[in-house]
Protein backbone atom coordinates (compact mmCIF):
# COMPACT_ATOMS: atom_id res chain seq x y z
CA UNK A 1 0.00 0.00 0.00
CA UNK A 2 1.21 3.30 -0.95
CA UNK A 3 0.48 6.53 0.88
CA UNK A 4 0.42 8.92 -1.42
CA UNK A 5 -1.01 12.68 -0.88
CA UNK A 6 -4.15 11.51 1.24
CA UNK A 7 -3.54 13.87 4.08
CA UNK A 8 -4.08 16.76 2.10
CA UNK A 9 -6.54 15.25 -0.84
CA UNK A 10 -8.97 13.80 2.39
CA UNK A 11 -9.85 17.75 3.77
CA UNK A 12 -9.84 19.19 0.33
CA UNK A 13 -12.56 16.79 -0.68
CA UNK A 14 -14.59 18.05 2.30
CA UNK A 15 -14.14 21.62 2.06
CA UNK A 16 -14.96 21.16 -2.21
CA UNK A 17 -18.04 19.33 -0.51
CA UNK A 18 -18.79 22.18 1.53
CA UNK A 19 -18.50 25.13 -1.13
CA UNK A 20 -20.47 22.83 -3.19
CA UNK A 21 -23.54 22.77 -0.49
CA UNK A 22 -23.09 26.44 0.01
CA UNK A 23 -23.23 27.53 -3.76
CA UNK A 24 -26.29 24.42 -4.66
CA UNK A 25 -29.05 26.55 -4.94
CA UNK A 26 -27.26 28.52 -7.95
CA UNK A 27 -24.89 26.17 -9.34
CA UNK A 28 -27.23 23.54 -10.73
CA UNK A 29 -27.36 24.83 -13.89
CA UNK A 30 -30.69 22.79 -14.53
CA UNK A 31 -32.85 25.27 -11.81
CA UNK A 32 -31.49 28.36 -14.17
CA UNK A 33 -32.45 26.93 -17.54
CA UNK A 34 -35.95 26.34 -15.87
CA UNK A 35 -35.86 29.68 -14.73
CA UNK A 36 -35.02 31.38 -17.87
CA UNK A 37 -37.59 28.89 -19.10
CA UNK A 38 -40.30 30.10 -16.90
CA UNK A 39 -39.48 33.68 -18.00
CA UNK A 40 -39.49 32.75 -21.29
CA UNK A 41 -43.38 31.30 -20.77
CA UNK A 42 -44.32 34.25 -18.66
CA UNK A 43 -43.38 36.85 -21.64
CA UNK A 44 -44.99 34.48 -23.98
CA UNK A 45 -48.42 34.53 -22.20
CA UNK A 46 -48.33 38.47 -21.40
CA UNK A 47 -47.46 39.26 -25.27
CA UNK A 48 -49.64 36.44 -26.73
CA UNK A 49 -46.27 35.77 -29.03
CA UNK A 50 -45.86 32.67 -30.95
CA UNK A 51 -42.03 31.83 -29.28
CA UNK A 52 -40.13 33.66 -26.68
CA UNK A 53 -35.98 33.00 -26.40
CA UNK A 54 -33.44 33.77 -23.75
CA UNK A 55 -30.02 33.74 -25.19
CA UNK A 56 -26.78 34.72 -23.10
CA UNK A 57 -23.90 37.31 -24.75
CA UNK A 58 -20.60 35.25 -24.59
CA UNK A 59 -17.98 36.69 -26.63
CA UNK A 60 -18.95 38.13 -30.16
CA UNK A 61 -21.78 34.70 -29.72
CA UNK A 62 -25.32 35.00 -28.53
CA UNK A 63 -25.97 31.34 -27.18
CA UNK A 64 -29.45 30.45 -27.04
CA UNK A 65 -30.37 29.18 -23.71
CA UNK A 66 -34.17 29.12 -23.12
CA UNK A 67 -36.72 28.94 -24.80
CA UNK A 68 -41.26 28.70 -25.32
CA UNK A 69 -42.99 28.22 -27.91
CA UNK A 70 -42.74 27.44 -31.55
CA UNK A 71 -39.36 26.02 -32.48
CA UNK A 72 -38.40 26.59 -29.03
CA UNK A 73 -36.82 22.69 -29.07
CA UNK A 74 -34.80 23.73 -31.90
CA UNK A 75 -33.41 27.30 -30.85
CA UNK A 76 -31.91 26.13 -27.51
CA UNK A 77 -28.00 25.31 -27.34
CA UNK A 78 -27.76 27.35 -30.91
CA UNK A 79 -24.62 29.78 -31.05
CA UNK A 80 -24.94 32.54 -33.54
CA UNK A 81 -22.52 35.39 -34.29
CA UNK A 82 -23.22 39.09 -33.33
CA UNK A 83 -21.75 40.46 -36.13
CA UNK A 84 -25.06 40.27 -37.77
CA UNK A 85 -29.07 40.07 -37.56
CA UNK A 86 -31.20 42.10 -35.06
CA UNK A 87 -30.41 40.32 -31.95
CA UNK A 88 -27.00 40.52 -32.66
CA UNK A 89 -27.62 44.55 -33.35
CA UNK A 90 -29.31 44.28 -29.82
CA UNK A 91 -26.40 42.31 -28.15
CA UNK A 92 -24.11 44.82 -30.01
CA UNK A 93 -25.85 48.13 -28.87
CA UNK A 94 -27.84 47.42 -25.99
CA UNK A 95 -30.73 48.97 -27.70
CA UNK A 96 -33.86 47.18 -28.05
CA UNK A 97 -35.65 47.06 -31.45
CA UNK A 98 -38.86 46.00 -33.04
CA UNK A 99 -39.57 44.86 -36.37
CA UNK A 100 -42.27 43.75 -38.05
CA UNK A 101 -42.52 42.40 -41.40
CA UNK A 102 -38.91 40.67 -40.43
CA UNK A 103 -38.88 38.52 -43.52
CA UNK A 104 -37.75 41.89 -45.68
CA UNK A 105 -34.11 41.45 -43.54
CA UNK A 106 -32.31 38.57 -45.37
CA UNK A 107 -29.79 38.78 -42.77
CA UNK A 108 -32.25 37.58 -40.21
CA UNK A 109 -34.10 35.33 -43.06
CA UNK A 110 -31.24 33.39 -43.76
CA UNK A 111 -29.53 33.11 -39.79
CA UNK A 112 -31.74 32.17 -37.72
CA UNK A 113 -35.25 31.47 -39.33
CA UNK A 114 -34.02 28.79 -41.52
CA UNK A 115 -31.92 26.83 -38.73
CA UNK A 116 -35.21 27.21 -36.62
CA UNK A 117 -37.53 25.87 -39.02
CA UNK A 118 -39.63 28.92 -38.42
CA UNK A 119 -40.09 32.17 -40.58
CA UNK A 120 -41.66 35.01 -37.93
CA UNK A 121 -43.12 38.15 -39.54
CA UNK A 122 -42.58 40.31 -36.40
CA UNK A 123 -39.56 40.08 -33.87
CA UNK A 124 -38.98 42.57 -30.79
CA UNK A 125 -35.78 42.26 -29.13
CA UNK A 126 -34.51 43.66 -25.76
CA UNK A 127 -31.14 43.84 -24.19
CA UNK A 128 -30.56 42.29 -20.57
CA UNK A 129 -28.07 44.32 -19.10
CA UNK A 130 -26.22 44.44 -15.77
CA UNK A 131 -25.78 47.54 -13.39
CA UNK A 132 -23.20 49.44 -15.64
CA UNK A 133 -25.21 48.46 -18.21
CA UNK A 134 -23.13 45.94 -19.94
CA UNK A 135 -25.23 43.68 -21.95
CA UNK A 136 -25.45 40.16 -20.95
CA UNK A 137 -27.64 39.08 -23.31
CA UNK A 138 -31.10 39.57 -25.29
CA UNK A 139 -34.75 38.29 -25.26
CA UNK A 140 -36.43 37.69 -28.54
CA UNK A 141 -40.05 38.18 -28.72
CA UNK A 142 -41.05 36.44 -31.67
CA UNK A 143 -44.57 36.82 -33.28
CA UNK A 144 -46.53 39.10 -30.85
CA UNK A 145 -50.39 39.32 -30.63
CA UNK A 146 -52.50 41.44 -28.30
CA UNK A 147 -51.35 40.23 -24.61
CA UNK A 148 -52.31 41.51 -21.44
CA UNK A 149 -49.30 44.56 -21.81
CA UNK A 150 -47.53 46.94 -23.71
CA UNK A 151 -44.85 43.75 -24.92
CA UNK A 152 -42.07 45.96 -24.98
CA UNK A 153 -42.44 47.00 -21.24
CA UNK A 154 -43.18 43.14 -20.54
CA UNK A 155 -40.02 42.19 -22.05
CA UNK A 156 -38.10 44.70 -20.10
CA UNK A 157 -39.31 43.74 -17.04
CA UNK A 158 -38.43 40.61 -17.94
CA UNK A 159 -34.75 41.70 -19.53
CA UNK A 160 -34.35 42.61 -15.23
CA UNK A 161 -35.40 39.50 -13.54
CA UNK A 162 -33.38 37.86 -16.31
CA UNK A 163 -29.98 40.05 -15.69
CA UNK A 164 -29.26 38.14 -12.36
CA UNK A 165 -29.83 34.94 -13.48
CA UNK A 166 -27.54 35.46 -16.77
CA UNK A 167 -25.13 36.95 -14.31
CA UNK A 168 -24.66 34.12 -12.22
CA UNK A 169 -24.38 31.60 -15.06
CA UNK A 170 -21.47 33.69 -16.57
CA UNK A 171 -19.91 33.72 -13.07
CA UNK A 172 -20.61 29.84 -12.56
CA UNK A 173 -19.28 29.03 -15.57
CA UNK A 174 -15.73 30.68 -14.62
CA UNK A 175 -16.11 29.35 -11.47
CA UNK A 176 -15.97 25.68 -12.11
CA UNK A 177 -12.99 25.14 -13.85
CA UNK A 178 -11.11 27.66 -11.45
CA UNK A 179 -11.92 25.38 -8.32
CA UNK A 180 -10.53 22.09 -10.25
CA UNK A 181 -7.11 24.15 -11.14
CA UNK A 182 -7.30 24.93 -7.23
CA UNK A 183 -7.53 21.27 -6.26
CA UNK A 184 -5.02 20.23 -8.51
CA UNK A 185 -2.72 22.80 -7.17
CA UNK A 186 -3.43 22.30 -3.61
CA UNK A 187 -3.45 18.23 -3.93
CA UNK A 188 0.10 19.04 -5.80
CA UNK A 189 1.75 21.37 -3.37
CA UNK A 190 0.40 19.19 -0.79
CA UNK A 191 -1.61 22.03 0.69
CA UNK A 192 -4.39 21.13 2.97
CA UNK A 193 -6.22 24.44 2.94
CA UNK A 194 -8.12 25.00 -0.22
CA UNK A 195 -8.91 28.56 0.51
CA UNK A 196 -5.02 29.11 0.35
CA UNK A 197 -5.29 27.65 -3.07
CA UNK A 198 -7.45 29.74 -3.92
CA UNK A 199 -6.15 32.62 -3.13
CA UNK A 200 -2.59 31.83 -4.50
CA UNK A 201 -4.56 31.22 -7.81
CA UNK A 202 -5.89 34.60 -7.54
CA UNK A 203 -2.87 36.43 -7.70
CA UNK A 204 -2.32 34.61 -11.33
CA UNK A 205 -5.85 34.65 -13.19
CA UNK A 206 -7.52 37.62 -14.99
CA UNK A 207 -9.05 40.06 -12.54
CA UNK A 208 -12.55 38.99 -13.76
CA UNK A 209 -11.67 35.53 -12.37
CA UNK A 210 -9.44 36.46 -9.96
CA UNK A 211 -12.76 37.74 -7.84
CA UNK A 212 -14.74 35.09 -8.79
CA UNK A 213 -11.77 32.73 -6.69
CA UNK A 214 -11.40 35.45 -4.33
CA UNK A 215 -15.43 34.88 -3.69
CA UNK A 216 -15.04 31.08 -3.81
CA UNK A 217 -12.57 31.46 -0.67
CA UNK A 218 -14.62 33.95 1.39
CA UNK A 219 -17.57 31.50 0.91
CA UNK A 220 -15.64 28.85 2.03
CA UNK A 221 -14.45 30.60 5.04
CA UNK A 222 -18.20 31.68 6.08
CA UNK A 223 -18.92 27.87 5.40
CA UNK A 224 -16.99 26.78 8.71
CA UNK A 225 -19.16 29.74 10.94
CA UNK A 226 -22.07 29.16 13.20
CA UNK A 227 -25.40 29.49 11.26
CA UNK A 228 -26.18 32.75 12.79
CA UNK A 229 -22.63 34.29 11.84
CA UNK A 230 -24.00 32.51 8.34
CA UNK A 231 -27.30 34.67 8.35
CA UNK A 232 -26.04 38.22 9.65
CA UNK A 233 -23.50 37.92 6.70
CA UNK A 234 -25.80 37.07 4.24
CA UNK A 235 -28.03 40.24 5.14
CA UNK A 236 -24.94 42.23 4.87
CA UNK A 237 -24.24 41.39 1.44
CA UNK A 238 -28.22 41.68 0.70
CA UNK A 239 -27.56 45.33 2.10
CA UNK A 240 -25.05 45.76 0.37
CA UNK A 241 -25.86 45.08 -3.02
CA UNK A 242 -28.85 47.41 -2.41
CA UNK A 243 -26.52 50.16 -1.44
CA UNK A 244 -24.61 49.55 -4.64
CA UNK A 245 -27.18 49.74 -6.46
CA UNK A 246 -27.72 53.21 -8.42
CA UNK A 247 -30.66 55.27 -8.37
CA UNK A 248 -31.95 56.63 -11.56
CA UNK A 249 -32.44 60.83 -11.70
CA UNK A 250 -36.02 60.52 -13.55
CA UNK B 1 -53.41 56.46 -26.19
CA UNK B 2 -54.00 56.69 -30.15
CA UNK B 3 -51.88 53.84 -31.15
CA UNK B 4 -54.29 50.27 -31.81
CA UNK B 5 -54.09 47.66 -29.42
CA UNK B 6 -50.94 45.93 -31.02
CA UNK B 7 -48.66 49.21 -31.13
CA UNK B 8 -46.17 49.62 -28.41
CA UNK B 9 -45.17 52.70 -26.90
CA UNK B 10 -41.50 53.41 -26.08
CA UNK B 11 -40.30 54.52 -23.04
CA UNK B 12 -40.57 58.66 -22.67
CA UNK B 13 -43.26 58.76 -25.54
CA UNK B 14 -45.65 58.95 -22.86
CA UNK B 15 -46.54 62.58 -22.96
CA UNK B 16 -47.01 62.96 -26.24
CA UNK B 17 -49.51 60.40 -26.59
CA UNK B 18 -51.61 61.43 -23.42
CA UNK B 19 -55.04 63.30 -23.57
CA UNK B 20 -54.06 66.60 -24.95
CA UNK B 21 -50.37 65.73 -25.47
CA UNK B 22 -47.24 67.44 -24.10
CA UNK B 23 -49.35 70.58 -23.86
CA UNK B 24 -48.59 73.71 -25.58
CA UNK B 25 -45.00 74.51 -26.84
CA UNK B 26 -43.84 77.65 -24.99
CA UNK B 27 -44.13 80.01 -28.07
CA UNK B 28 -41.81 83.38 -28.06
CA UNK B 29 -44.01 86.32 -29.44
CA UNK B 30 -41.34 87.67 -32.23
CA UNK B 31 -42.35 90.71 -34.39
CA UNK B 32 -42.79 89.09 -36.93
CA UNK B 33 -44.00 85.11 -37.42
CA UNK B 34 -41.51 82.33 -37.77
CA UNK B 35 -43.44 80.29 -40.76
CA UNK B 36 -42.02 76.82 -42.72
CA UNK B 37 -40.70 79.27 -45.54
CA UNK B 38 -38.54 81.52 -43.47
CA UNK B 39 -37.33 78.54 -41.47
CA UNK B 40 -36.64 75.93 -43.96
CA UNK B 41 -36.25 77.71 -47.45
CA UNK B 42 -36.37 75.37 -49.82
CA UNK B 43 -36.20 72.64 -47.60
CA UNK B 44 -33.55 70.82 -49.49
CA UNK B 45 -30.56 70.75 -46.84
CA UNK B 46 -28.63 71.48 -49.54
CA UNK B 47 -24.88 71.42 -48.26
CA UNK B 48 -25.56 70.16 -45.01
CA UNK B 49 -23.53 68.03 -43.31
CA UNK B 50 -25.27 65.25 -41.20
CA UNK B 51 -23.59 62.67 -39.79
CA UNK B 52 -25.20 59.20 -38.77
CA UNK B 53 -23.56 57.64 -35.86
CA UNK B 54 -24.35 53.56 -36.31
CA UNK B 55 -24.39 50.66 -37.59
CA UNK B 56 -22.84 52.21 -40.91
CA UNK B 57 -24.73 53.43 -43.85
CA UNK B 58 -25.86 51.24 -47.54
CA UNK B 59 -25.09 53.62 -50.05
CA UNK B 60 -26.71 51.14 -52.75
CA UNK B 61 -29.95 51.91 -50.90
CA UNK B 62 -31.86 53.59 -53.79
CA UNK B 63 -33.45 55.51 -50.70
CA UNK B 64 -30.26 56.90 -49.64
CA UNK B 65 -28.00 58.47 -52.35
CA UNK B 66 -24.43 59.46 -52.50
CA UNK B 67 -22.76 58.82 -48.88
CA UNK B 68 -20.08 61.84 -48.77
CA UNK B 69 -17.94 60.57 -46.35
CA UNK B 70 -16.99 57.73 -43.82
CA UNK B 71 -15.45 56.59 -40.94
CA UNK B 72 -15.58 53.73 -39.20
CA UNK B 73 -14.20 53.37 -35.21
CA UNK B 74 -12.66 49.80 -34.80
CA UNK B 75 -10.61 48.26 -31.66
CA UNK B 76 -7.38 48.62 -31.54
CA UNK B 77 -5.19 47.70 -28.83
CA UNK B 78 -2.13 48.92 -29.56
CA UNK B 79 -3.59 52.72 -28.99
CA UNK B 80 -4.53 54.44 -25.81
CA UNK B 81 -7.66 54.65 -26.30
CA UNK B 82 -8.42 50.99 -27.50
CA UNK B 83 -9.59 52.42 -30.73
CA UNK B 84 -8.73 53.36 -34.11
CA UNK B 85 -10.46 55.67 -37.03
CA UNK B 86 -10.87 53.97 -40.40
CA UNK B 87 -11.43 56.67 -43.39
CA UNK B 88 -12.98 54.79 -46.61
CA UNK B 89 -16.19 52.88 -47.33
CA UNK B 90 -17.84 50.52 -45.26
CA UNK B 91 -20.82 48.48 -45.42
CA UNK B 92 -24.21 49.00 -42.80
CA UNK B 93 -23.50 45.49 -40.93
CA UNK B 94 -26.90 45.36 -39.80
CA UNK B 95 -29.64 48.28 -41.83
CA UNK B 96 -30.18 50.89 -38.69
CA UNK B 97 -28.02 53.31 -39.87
CA UNK B 98 -29.29 52.90 -43.69
CA UNK B 99 -32.66 53.32 -41.94
CA UNK B 100 -31.43 56.77 -40.43
CA UNK B 101 -29.60 58.45 -43.19
CA UNK B 102 -32.80 57.33 -45.67
CA UNK B 103 -35.29 59.24 -43.45
CA UNK B 104 -32.79 62.54 -43.26
CA UNK B 105 -32.32 62.03 -46.78
CA UNK B 106 -36.10 62.05 -47.52
CA UNK B 107 -36.60 65.40 -45.39
CA UNK B 108 -33.68 67.54 -47.06
CA UNK B 109 -32.59 65.46 -50.03
CA UNK B 110 -29.38 67.24 -50.80
CA UNK B 111 -27.46 67.21 -47.32
CA UNK B 112 -24.28 65.68 -47.49
CA UNK B 113 -24.51 62.73 -45.44
CA UNK B 114 -21.60 61.18 -43.36
CA UNK B 115 -21.71 57.52 -41.79
CA UNK B 116 -19.59 57.24 -38.85
CA UNK B 117 -20.20 53.69 -37.67
CA UNK B 118 -19.75 52.85 -34.11
CA UNK B 119 -20.60 48.80 -34.03
CA UNK B 120 -17.45 47.38 -35.65
CA UNK B 121 -16.13 43.84 -35.13
CA UNK B 122 -14.87 42.77 -31.42
CA UNK B 123 -15.92 46.79 -29.96
CA UNK B 124 -16.17 46.06 -26.25
CA UNK B 125 -18.11 48.75 -24.24
CA UNK B 126 -20.40 50.43 -27.06
CA UNK B 127 -20.49 53.35 -25.21
CA UNK B 128 -17.19 54.31 -25.39
CA UNK B 129 -17.08 54.09 -29.58
CA UNK B 130 -20.33 56.09 -29.40
CA UNK B 131 -18.41 58.97 -27.66
CA UNK B 132 -15.49 58.71 -29.92
CA UNK B 133 -17.87 58.83 -33.13
CA UNK B 134 -19.35 62.03 -31.65
CA UNK B 135 -16.34 63.79 -30.98
CA UNK B 136 -14.98 62.83 -34.33
CA UNK B 137 -18.33 64.64 -35.79
CA UNK B 138 -17.45 67.78 -33.61
CA UNK B 139 -13.76 67.68 -34.90
CA UNK B 140 -14.80 67.13 -38.72
CA UNK B 141 -16.91 70.13 -39.75
CA UNK B 142 -20.43 68.38 -39.12
CA UNK B 143 -23.55 70.63 -38.45
CA UNK B 144 -25.69 67.68 -37.38
CA UNK B 145 -25.07 64.53 -35.49
CA UNK B 146 -28.03 61.80 -35.63
CA UNK B 147 -27.50 59.46 -32.30
CA UNK B 148 -29.88 56.85 -32.50
CA UNK B 149 -28.46 55.47 -29.67
CA UNK B 150 -27.91 56.52 -25.69
CA UNK B 151 -26.68 54.35 -22.81
CA UNK B 152 -27.69 53.80 -18.98
CA UNK B 153 -24.10 53.80 -17.77
CA UNK B 154 -23.82 56.30 -14.91
CA UNK B 155 -20.04 56.33 -15.52
CA UNK B 156 -20.85 57.68 -19.05
CA UNK B 157 -22.60 60.81 -17.75
CA UNK B 158 -19.47 63.11 -17.18
CA UNK B 159 -17.87 62.10 -20.66
CA UNK B 160 -21.15 62.55 -22.68
CA UNK B 161 -22.04 66.36 -20.50
CA UNK B 162 -18.69 67.04 -22.01
CA UNK B 163 -19.27 66.22 -25.31
CA UNK B 164 -22.64 67.73 -25.03
CA UNK B 165 -21.20 70.82 -23.61
CA UNK B 166 -18.53 71.16 -26.70
CA UNK B 167 -20.75 70.46 -29.56
CA UNK B 168 -22.89 73.41 -28.16
CA UNK B 169 -19.86 75.54 -28.58
CA UNK B 170 -18.80 74.32 -31.65
CA UNK B 171 -22.33 75.32 -32.94
CA UNK B 172 -22.76 71.89 -33.92
CA UNK B 173 -26.58 69.99 -33.22
CA UNK B 174 -27.07 66.61 -31.64
CA UNK B 175 -29.92 64.53 -32.08
CA UNK B 176 -30.75 61.85 -29.46
CA UNK B 177 -32.73 59.22 -29.29
CA UNK B 178 -34.22 58.40 -25.88
CA UNK B 179 -34.09 55.03 -24.95
CA UNK B 180 -37.00 52.31 -25.39
CA UNK B 181 -36.51 51.66 -22.09
CA UNK B 182 -37.64 53.60 -18.42
CA UNK B 183 -34.09 53.84 -17.53
CA UNK B 184 -31.02 56.74 -17.67
CA UNK B 185 -30.28 57.34 -21.55
CA UNK B 186 -27.34 59.15 -21.65
CA UNK B 187 -26.81 61.72 -23.57
CA UNK B 188 -30.37 61.75 -24.56
CA UNK B 189 -31.46 63.13 -21.34
CA UNK B 190 -29.38 66.28 -21.42
CA UNK B 191 -31.12 69.09 -22.04
CA UNK B 192 -28.10 70.56 -24.48
CA UNK B 193 -29.32 67.95 -27.45
CA UNK B 194 -32.31 67.61 -29.19
CA UNK B 195 -34.01 64.68 -27.36
CA UNK B 196 -36.49 62.47 -29.34
CA UNK B 197 -39.01 60.12 -28.50
CA UNK B 198 -41.90 58.84 -30.65
CA UNK B 199 -45.34 61.11 -31.21
CA UNK B 200 -48.71 59.47 -32.98
CA UNK B 201 -48.78 59.10 -36.30
CA UNK B 202 -46.07 58.49 -39.38
CA UNK B 203 -46.47 61.86 -40.67
CA UNK B 204 -42.60 63.22 -40.74
CA UNK B 205 -43.77 66.60 -41.63
CA UNK B 206 -45.06 67.04 -38.18
CA UNK B 207 -42.53 67.34 -35.23
CA UNK B 208 -44.13 68.05 -31.54
CA UNK B 209 -42.22 70.13 -28.88
CA UNK B 210 -42.45 68.62 -25.21
CA UNK B 211 -41.10 71.91 -22.73
CA UNK B 212 -40.99 69.42 -20.13
CA UNK B 213 -38.49 67.18 -20.76
CA UNK B 214 -36.80 65.29 -20.65
CA UNK B 215 -38.48 63.72 -24.08
CA UNK B 216 -37.91 67.52 -25.67
CA UNK B 217 -39.09 66.33 -29.28
CA UNK B 218 -41.25 64.21 -30.52
CA UNK B 219 -41.80 62.52 -34.29
CA UNK B 220 -43.29 59.71 -36.17
CA UNK B 221 -41.84 56.27 -34.93
CA UNK B 222 -44.50 53.63 -34.49
CA UNK B 223 -45.26 51.37 -37.13
CA UNK B 224 -43.56 53.46 -39.31
CA UNK B 225 -41.70 51.93 -42.78
CA UNK B 226 -37.87 52.39 -43.07
CA UNK B 227 -35.08 51.64 -45.70
CA UNK B 228 -32.85 47.93 -44.82
CA UNK B 229 -30.48 45.75 -45.53
CA UNK B 230 -30.76 45.01 -49.57
CA UNK B 231 -32.58 47.62 -50.73
CA UNK B 232 -35.88 46.94 -48.99
CA UNK B 233 -37.62 48.40 -46.21
CA UNK B 234 -39.49 47.12 -42.94
CA UNK B 235 -42.01 48.23 -40.40
CA UNK B 236 -40.60 48.83 -37.13
CA UNK B 237 -40.65 50.93 -34.14
CA UNK B 238 -38.77 52.73 -31.68
CA UNK B 239 -37.53 56.22 -31.03
CA UNK B 240 -34.36 55.73 -33.03
CA UNK B 241 -36.36 56.41 -36.25
CA UNK B 242 -37.92 59.29 -34.43
CA UNK B 243 -34.56 61.40 -34.00
CA UNK B 244 -34.24 61.39 -37.84
CA UNK B 245 -37.02 62.77 -38.32
CA UNK B 246 -35.92 65.85 -35.95
CA UNK B 247 -32.67 65.70 -37.74
CA UNK B 248 -34.19 66.27 -41.07
CA UNK B 249 -36.30 69.05 -40.12
CA UNK B 250 -32.72 70.60 -38.61
CA UNK B 251 -31.06 70.15 -41.99
CA UNK B 252 -33.45 72.37 -43.61
CA UNK B 253 -33.46 74.90 -41.29
CA UNK B 254 -29.58 74.94 -40.82
CA UNK B 255 -29.15 75.72 -44.96
CA UNK B 256 -31.19 78.71 -44.45
CA UNK B 257 -30.00 79.74 -41.45
CA UNK B 258 -26.02 78.58 -41.92
CA UNK B 259 -24.47 78.36 -38.47
CA UNK B 260 -27.48 78.33 -36.31
CA UNK B 261 -27.25 77.13 -33.13
CA UNK B 262 -28.72 74.50 -30.96
CA UNK B 263 -30.28 77.25 -28.68
CA UNK B 264 -31.79 79.39 -31.66
CA UNK B 265 -32.68 76.15 -33.38
CA UNK B 266 -34.85 74.97 -30.55
CA UNK B 267 -36.43 78.02 -31.02
CA UNK B 268 -37.25 78.08 -34.41
CA UNK B 269 -38.34 74.97 -34.40
CA UNK B 270 -40.67 75.18 -31.33
CA UNK B 271 -42.28 77.51 -33.68
CA UNK B 272 -43.10 75.29 -35.99
CA UNK B 273 -44.17 72.13 -33.69
CA UNK B 274 -47.47 70.65 -34.46
CA UNK B 275 -48.45 71.44 -31.08
CA UNK B 276 -47.59 75.07 -31.12
CA UNK B 277 -50.95 77.17 -30.06
CA UNK B 278 -52.42 79.70 -33.15
CA UNK B 279 -54.02 82.63 -33.21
Amino acid sequence: MHNVAVPAARPLARQLAEIADSLGPVVAPIDQRRQLHDLCALVRTATGAVSVSIARLDGDELWYEAADGRGGAEVVGLRLPTSRGIAGYVARTGQSLVVDRVEADPRFARDVAERVGYVPDSLLVVPVTDQGDEVLGVISVLDRTTGAGDPLAVASAAARVAAPVLAVASAIGRLGPLLVRAIAEAVEADEPQLATALRRLASTVPETDAEMAEFAAVLAEVRLLPPAAQHTIGRILRDSITLATPRRRW
Amino acid sequence: MTTGPDSILPAWSEPFHATGGPGAAKVLHLPGAVDRGWAYGDGSGRGVRVAIVDSGIDADHPAVGRVAEYVAIERDDRTDSGLRLDPGPHADLYGHGTACAAIVRELAPEVELVSVRVLGENLKGSAGAFAEGVEWCIRNGIDIINLSMSTASDRWAEPFWELVDMANYHHVLLVAAMNNEPRRTIPSEFAGVFSVACAPGTDRERVWSNPRGPAEWGAAGIDVDVAWLGGGTIRTTGNSFAAPVVAGHLARIRATHPGITTWQAKTVLGQLATNTPTG
